[in-house]
């Protein structure tokens, strides 16, 4: 049996305020990406090929901050069983896949040029991978789950378990010895580019968290309509 | 080997902008596909004939 949280947590129709968003949302990122681009020298070494930092570090960060999303998310289903945060749970990880799939395309479109490769077995390139693979499969896993109880249940501990791979991927750089370089932060650049980086993952930041909200409506509606068309049926008898 | 970068960097931002976009099509397509969905299953009682 399922509870009606989803008509309780049902996001009001029209809301503006959210679509106003993620107008600002977009026009942030396109403002972000002008600024680093139009702004930052030349890297010494790499060239201009050091704009796609603007892209990759920003996309890679938040393919570690949606697992631990879901792992928020899942947590607190398992110990409320609200069914809402398996909703939101769901959304982050579907967002978070589409994230570390840019991520490893971005990596990719930097590894040609600046390693001489397209993709090497690298423990920070396989544990992105691993992670995108891991956010597919928890999606594919509720794709194929109907009762909604059981497959919030079981998602819940997938997305927990996979959630541990995200500290294993910020990690790898430091564990093993890799070709990737250690971790992009504003104290392993040059400050000619921190302020470029921290515009961009902020508006990856914002362009996430709308699409988490977006995903999250979605997925209430077709809650709210399973439960509604549930008490037709039995009402119907 | 500038212009060769160049493409690189090119090609990273155009995928950027094709995921982004192509995800909030997505996505809004999804919102509206559902709140057709829920529309449906909340009118159907009233326009099933026979009942109050």
């Amino acid at each position: 049996m399922t509870d009606p949280a989803a008509i309780r947590d049902l996001p009001r129709p029209n809301n503006r305020r959210w679509s106003w968003f993620g107008v600002f949302a977009l026009l942030f990122l396109a403002g972000a990406q002008a600024f680093a681009l139009l702004t930052s020298p030349p890297d010494r070494d790499m060239g201009d090929l050091q704009k796609i930092w603007y892209v990759h570090v920003p996309s890679a960060w938040m393919s570690l901050l949606a697992p631990g999303a879901v792992l928020v998310f899942s947590l607190r289903y398992l110990w409320k069983r609200r069914e809402g945060d398996d909703l939101l749970a769901a959304s982050a990880a579907e967002v978070g896949a589409v994230f570390s799939g840019l991520t490893l395309v971005l990596g990719m479109l930097w590894g040609r040029p600046a390693w001489g490769v397209w993709w090497v077995w690298d423990a920070r390139l396989t544990s992105m991978l691993v992670l995108f693979l891991i956010l597919v499969g928890y999606l594919s896993l509720r794709a194929f789950v109907e009762d909604p109880e059981r497959r919030a249940q079981w998602s819940a501990a997938v997305g927990i378990l996979g959630a541990i791979n995200a500290p294993i991927v910020y990690m790898s750089v430091k564990w093993w010895r890799t070709l990737h370089q250690v971790q992009s932060s504003p104290s392993t650049m040059d400050p000619a580019y921190v302020l470029g980086v921290r515009l961009n993952a902020f508006a990856f930041l914002f362009v996430m968290i709308y699409f988490i909200r977006r995903r999250y409506e979605a997925a209430c509606l077709e809650r709210a309509a399973e439960h509604a068309a549930e008490a037709v049926a039995l009402g119907g008898r | 080997m500038a212009e060769q970068n160049w493409a690189f960097v090119a090609a990273a931002y155009v995928a950027t902008w094709i995921m982004i976009l192509g995800y909030w099509a997505h996505v809004h397509a999804a919102v509206r596909r559902a709140r057709r969905a829920y529309d449906h299953a909340t009118a159907a009682p009233a326009s099933r004939p026979g009942e109050a």
